[in-house]
């Protein structure tokens, strides 16, 4: 049984392989988000993300004709996004949180200024945490707990076996588990 | 073993009676239950940055243009008939025969690469013939730029005076034209004053009768008054007279 959002992703690759613009920017206009936000997890930096998207986005346009099933282009731009996450963090200096604290000032709040401040706090912990366990954890963590991937297609997606990602995803929960405990964060507190 | 169930678990992907089983496993296993507390716990942190999400700073991806290999087929052949169109004026010749593609203009000698050699012979041979092509297209570009051409047809041209033979045709036909346009001008205007001036004198016309008939009447009007006054003027007198 094929679902919407596979149907509508054979019909976009099938189109841009024919040299329809408007079907790239189709593209484009639905995955540039997820992608940005993915990099933007994975790396904590505004630019970099952005670096990944335009990155991920040239490279899908030029290697369209390479993607066997139209019916993938989930995991295949995914797994573009993946490795340009990797290529372009050997190349770039992580962590900037100036920027997402900025951002966040942007966003509708209707809690207490003392709320939010510990609301903010607890997102910033929770970065810098993320950002301590190594890339392959990490990324497996961003697909699982944000992208809401199955662990068959984030194995699909590294081209590894589903044992591996759940190993990965297992070692990385494990490693904040312990980092969260080393800073006092207990639930109660998370909770107050 | 315990691993994978427990993400299986923790993320709903676990098959409903394995849930039964793993979930009575966890009622007896206090390390079990503290281990999955605690997993839920990092999630539940996680979750928080949830709604950290953005979207990129600009929108930095363009549409490029994908063309499909039909339309690269069409540029090909008109790019070709553009330089057969360009050889037919500037002499230039391009040979395609079984061994050798041959590009050459005038008289001097045409360039050629001969597919049947070793490759790396036809790359010093390509880079040879390149050389004197581009020699070949300065020297015509020097020729081009030179004050006096031959046309095709053997006839020499001074391309100064050619310039200025131009230069007077536009000047003449500019001043022809201001003189066509200063005609039709005083023409219109010509006829603005004619149309004027008759209008004047029907009013003119017009004014004049009115005025005449004012003059009548009033010349009328003092002669009934004058008249009038006499009669009183004579009965004055004759009363006048009388009294006196």
């Amino acid at each position: 049984m094929i679902n919407q959002e596979t149907s509508t992703s054979i019909d976009l690759v099938q189109r841009l392989r024919k040299g329809e613009a408007g079907a790239y920017q189709k593209i484009v206009d639905q995955w540039q988000n997820r992608v940005f936000n993915f990099a933007l997890r994975y790396s904590n930096d505004q630019h970099f993300a952005s670096e990944v998207v335009q990155k991920t986005f040239i490279q899908v346009f030029e290697k369209i004709d390479q993607l066997k099933d139209p019916s993938k282009l989930k995991s295949w731009l995914y797994k573009i996004a993946s490795n340009n996450c990797c290529s372009e963090g050997r190349l770039k200096a992580k962590s900037n949180y100036t920027q997402l604290e900025e951002q966040n000032l942007h966003t509708l709040d209707l809690d207490t200024p003392a709320k939010r401040y510990e609301k903010a706090e607890l997102k910033t912990v929770v970065e810098e945490v993320l950002q301590q366990i190594p890339d392959e954890q990490r990324q497996v963590i961003i697909m699982k707990e944000y992208e809401g991937l199955k662990f068959r297609e984030i194995a699909e997606i590294l081209g590894e076996s589903e044992n591996t990602i759940k190993s990965r995803m297992y070692y990385g929960l494990d490693a904040m588990r312990k980092i969260l405990i080393n800073k006092n964060l207990s639930k109660d507190l998370y909770h107050e | 073993m315990n691993r994978e169930k427990i993400l299986d678990y923790l993320y709903g992907e676990m098959a409903p009676d394995e849930k039964v089983v793993f979930e009575k496993t966890i009622a007896i296993n206090a390390v079990l239950q503290k281990e999955i507390d605690e997993f839920q716990m990092v999630r539940e942190y996680l979750g928080q940055s949830k709604d950290q999400t953005g979207s990129p700073i600009q929108m930095v991806v363009n549409a490029p243009v994908r063309r499909n290999l039909w339309n690269r087929w069409w540029t090909v052949a008109a790019s070709l008939l553009l330089l057969l169109m360009a050889g037919k004026f500037l002499d230039l010749r391009v040979t395609i025969d079984q061994h050798q593609l041959s590009i050459g203009y005038g008289n001097l000698q045409s360039v050629s690469v001969d597919p049947n050699l070793e490759l790396q012979q036809q790359y010093v041979m390509l880079g040879k013939s390149l050389g004197d092509l581009q020699s070949q297209l300065a020297s015509y570009q020097e020729m081009v730029s030179h004050p006096e051409q031959t046309l095709p047809s053997g006839q020499k041209v001074d391309m100064r005076e050619l310039a200025k033979m131009v230069g007077n045709m536009v000047e003449k036909e500019q001043e022809t034209t201001e003189n066509r346009l200063a005609e039709k001008i005083l023409e219109d205007q010509q006829i603005a004053i004619q149309s004027m001036a008759q209008g004047l004198i029907r009013y003119w016309d017009e004014q004049r009768k009115n005025d005449l008939q004012m003059i009548n009447t009033g010349m009328e009007n003092l002669v009934r008054a004058v008249q009038m006054n006499s009669q009183d003027l004579t009965q004055f007198v004759n009363n006048t007279q009388q009294n006196y």
